[in-house]
């Protein structure tokens, strides 16, 4: 799969991403190393652990790598969840992380399959 | 060379990212906190050109770290860039207040950031440019000006054969007067510049002087016309000498140093020398100068005239003896006149730290002139300082530590960090828990560095550190570090360890780890060569047989051979190869034998023993047989006379005297005194009493332990030291033999009934124990037959 069939199977914008990115290896090496950000775990074991403050920070984090990478849907997603965060509403926030899960998966799988 | 960019981001994917678009045109570090940041900020100070900064962090967060950078402002010299998603109005107009350059929102545009970070580095280069040019400048001028000014002005001391005094006290008294001019005088237009520029210039007034022979300058007694008309020429020469200078004659300082030079002997009534100039025609420098000259050459000695007291001097001057000077400026003289004494009478040494002053004076000054608050130059001065002191800090063998108290970061040297298990950075320690050890002492090093003054900063300190995992206590040489001679400001502390003890202070020796077929062979061997070998458990205090069962056949080494009649080298040095897990070697005399001895520690299946081998001095080493009694029979004598008691066998008071005051680990001393002895010694005879005494001896001794020490102390009073005893032990253990006193019968007399009365102390401090124990023992006397221990604070019965 090449990177435009890529976004293009995600959903997301890839003239946009290409245009700040400038290169097509830069953004492919990216969406690689995407798959093994620690980021999106350390969330989880936030969420899990109930520490709101690390929560916060990492779902923050999470937010501005999907962000770069035009990954628009999970940022969306992770900024609802931080906002929620903020506002000390920790349930409502927990209760989107399936949602975020289910299209992180989505995209992990088929950043597999580029390889 | 690449211009250098700190990248500072918690997410490793958000660091690789920006150092991937930016490391073709630039240096690039990385940190992923702000503290980490801050301490990469220190070590490349002058050679950052940009940092990118994230907002939101653990450890320090962006807005953090720009807070630091404004207190110490480095945001002056590094521009920073913020880098954050964080896009809301109240966050971006928050990190713009704090200094930040610039603001770049996610997401990224790679040619965006490159293009606002090149754009940010060349404009700051630009500047720094600008700034080093400028300064480069200012420096080299300042730094030409004074050599010179120096340079000759020594050359007139040397020749004159004036003292460098001199030239100080015409720089001080010129300034004096300038600044009493500028209070007085509403109308004046002096600069404090003006000032700086009329007292560095005032040094060369007399520059004239070099073209005068040394006959005529040096000479004691009065000038005759023609060699006063000679003299006169020196300040027209002078003027001529700063005219003739390849210097830009617009230079405000040769300017200054020109008046001066020529005429500085004019006077106000128009009746001084060169040009008889009168009045405001004298420029104002020469006549502050040549008011300073004046006052200084009547109040300082020289070759042709006594110093003339300061009163008289004044009065001179006001008299017009001197010739007619401005009356304002005498006025000035005047409003002056307690700090002209202290001038005067200041010698040399006083005047350095003035000097200091006058070029901090200087400094600040040029700070005022270019407002540059850290100049590039200083800045690499600084960074090479630091190169130096770094070096050295960690080239250090012993440990070494600095602590910054106004940024609060504690900096341990490499061997130090390497030692104590700590970082070599520590931020922050004072914001630590206040039960934190390393706080604690921090603390206690601060507040003995604060009670210094910058004239004396150093001191020495001890404390307990955990050194290559042991506790030691360390000995420190310091030094507080203070700026600023006027105000002075305390800035933190340095110190190196100059001596350590460890507290069990053994030495490491290899301990032989035996098991038993290995103890035996060692044995069988140990038999051929020596005469005798006992094999010793020091806890138990018994000799071990060994057999093939080694710990069950024990047989108890004889109870009196322990103690008597040479009980303290036996125990001695076998309890100090016990305790030190090492080997003593000593004399061990026997009534009939003297045996040279070792005693050694063994581990045998894991448990400590000692093993002692003991070799018989043979008798050949005598001349004969009757020699070798003798001198058994003398050592046996000294050693009985010396420390035993001859009566009880126990120790006597010298040996308190002696070794009780060298022992630090008495922790505990009881007073046992018996009831009525007198009465027992009226009423039954002395040889009851004495046999009543050993009885006691022998009861004391049997119920303390084998380090214990039991004294006759004098009479019927006896003391025993007790080592490292458990406090709460003690009582039951000094009641134990009360009681055993109690129950005492000698079959002699058995009417004789004794009781004691037993009066302890807890502590360390050994002379304050017997004071202590002794007020016990009264204090129980009271009652008799009763014990009363001083624990320190509380007392108990």
């Amino acid at each position: 799969m090449t990177i435009q069939a890529f976004y293009e199977t995600i959903q997301e914008d890839y003239e946009d991403v290409l245009d700040r990115f400038m290169m097509e290896n830069l953004l492919m090496k990216y969406v690689l190393k995407f798959k093994d950000d620690p980021t999106f775990d350390l969330l989880k074991q936030a969420l899990e652990n109930h520490e709101i403050q690390e929560a916060i920070r990492h779902s923050h984090t999470f937010k501005g790598i999907c962000d770069n990478l035009g990954f628009m849907q999970l940022k969306k997603q992770s900024e609802e969840m931080m906002v929620l965060l903020k506002e000390g509403a920790f349930q409502k926030a927990q209760n989107l992380f399936p949602a975020l899960c289910q299209e992180y998966l989505f995209i992990i799988e088929n950043i597999q399959k580029l390889m | 060379m690449k211009e250098k960019i700190l990248i500072v981001d918690d997410s490793s994917m958000n660091r690789e990212f920006l150092k991937d678009i930016l490391c073709h045109d630039y240096d690039i570090i990385l940190a992923k906190n702000g503290v980490e940041a801050i301490s990469l900020m220190k070590n490349h100070l002058s050679s950052l050109a940009l940092i990118l900064l994230d907002l939101i962090m653990p450890e320090m967060d962006g807005f953090e770290v720009l807070t630091y950078m404004n207190k110490y402002q480095w945001i002056h010299d590094i521009p920073v860039m913020i880098i954050s998603s964080e896009n809301s109005g109240k966050y971006i107009g928050r990190v713009y207040d704090l200094g930040a350059s610039d603001f770049i929102s996610r997401p990224f545009n790679v040619n965006i950031v490159q293009k606002r970070v090149s754009n940010i580095i060349s404009l700051y280069s630009k500047q720094r440019r600008l700034k080093d040019i400028v300064t480069e400048q200012i420096y080299e001028k300042e730094s030409r000006s004074n050599l010179m000014i120096s340079v000759l002005s020594h050359i007139v001391e040397f020749r004159n054969g004036e003292s460098g005094l001199h030239i100080i006290h015409i720089n001080m008294i010129t300034e004096k007067l300038l600044y009493a001019l500028l209070k007085k005088d509403p109308t004046c237009t002096l600069t404090a510049q003006d000032i700086s520029l009329i007292t560095m210039a005032s040094s060369l007034h007399d520059i004239g002087k070099i073209s005068i022979s040394d006959k005529i300058l040096n000479k004691p007694g009065r000038l005759t016309p023609e060699e006063f008309s000679m003299m006169k020429t020196h300040a027209p020469i002078g003027g001529d000498i700063i005219r003739g200078l390849k210097w830009n004659q617009d230079d405000p300082l040769l300017k200054v140093a020109y008046e001066i030079c020529r005429w500085h002997h004019e006077r106000w009534d128009g009746r001084g020398y060169p040009d008889g100039l009168k009045g405001h025609d004298i420029p104002l420098s020469a006549q502050v100068v040549s008011l300073a000259d004046v006052y200084d050459a009547l109040t300082s000695e020289r070759c042709y005239k006594k110093a003339i007291p300061h009163k008289k001097a004044i009065q001179m001057i006001m008299n017009g003896e001197c010739g007619q000077f401005q009356p304002l400026l005498l006025e000035c003289l005047l409003d002056i006149e307690e700090e002209l004494i202290d001038i005067s009478s200041s010698s040399e040494e006083l005047m350095n730290p003035i000097k200091t002053r006058e070029t901090q004076k200087v400094v600040q000054e040029l700070g005022q002139y270019d407002d540059l608050t850290v100049t590039r130059q200083v800045l690499d001065q600084l960074d090479i300082e630091k190169i130096k002191s770094q070096f050295f800090f960690d080239r250090q063998e012993q440990l070494a530590l600095i602590y910054n108290h106004s940024l609060d970061i504690l900096y341990f040297s490499h061997n130090a960090s390497r030692r104590l298990e700590l970082p070599e950075v520590i931020m922050r320690p004072m914001e630590r828990d206040d039960q934190d050890s390393l706080k604690i002492r921090l603390k206690q090093l601060v507040e003995k560095a604060k009670a210094t003054t910058i004239d004396h900063p150093c001191f020495e300190h001890e404390f307990i550190f955990d050194i290559d995992g042991k506790t030691s206590l360390c000995h420190f040489q310091c030094s507080a570090i203070w700026l600023d001679v006027e105000d002075s400001r305390f800035i933190g502390l340095m110190a190196f360890l100059d001596r350590e003890q460890l507290f069990d202070d053994e030495q490491v020796q290899e301990v032989p780890h035996l098991n038993q077929t290995q103890l035996q062979a060692l044995l069988q061997q140990s038999y051929h060569i020596f005469d005798k070998v006992i094999f010793i458990d020091v806890l138990l205090g018994k000799s071990v047989k060994i057999t093939d069962t080694l710990l069950e056949e024990m047989t108890f080494l004889e109870e009196t051979s322990m103690w008597k009649p040479h009980p303290m080298i036996m125990d001695d040095a076998c309890v100090q190869a016990y305790r030190h897990r090492s080997k003593v070697i000593h004399f061990d005399y026997q009534p009939q034998r003297i045996y040279y001895a070792i005693s050694q520690y063994v581990e045998v299946d894991g448990k400590g023993y000692v093993m002692e081998y003991k070799l018989k001095l043979q008798d050949y080493i005598f001349k004969n047989d009757k020699q070798y009694q003798n001198m058994l029979k003398t050592l046996n004598y000294m050693q009985e006379s010396m420390y035993l008691d001859g009566l009880t066998e126990v120790y006597n008071r010298r040996y308190l005297e002696d070794e009780m005051f060298k022992k630090e680990d008495v922790t505990a001393l009881a007073m046992v005194d018996l009831d009525y002895f007198k009465e027992v010694n009226d009423q039954f005879g002395h040889l009851a009493g004495d046999q009543a005494l050993q009885e006691v001896a022998h009861i004391l001794k049997k119920n303390v332990r084998d380090r214990d020490a039991v004294i006759r102390y004098g009479g019927d009073e006896f003391m025993i030291l007790f080592y490292h005893m458990p406090a709460n032990l003690l009582e039951e253990r000094l009641n134990f033999i009360r009681r055993e006193v109690e129950k005492l019968v000698i079959p002699d007399y058995p009417h004789l009934k004794l009781t004691c009365t037993i009066g302890c102390a807890c502590g360390t401090y050994q002379q304050q124990l017997l004071k202590q124990a002794d007020k016990m023992m009264y204090q129980a006397k009271i009652q008799r037959n009763s014990v009363k221990i001083h624990y320190g604070k509380e007392e108990h019965q």
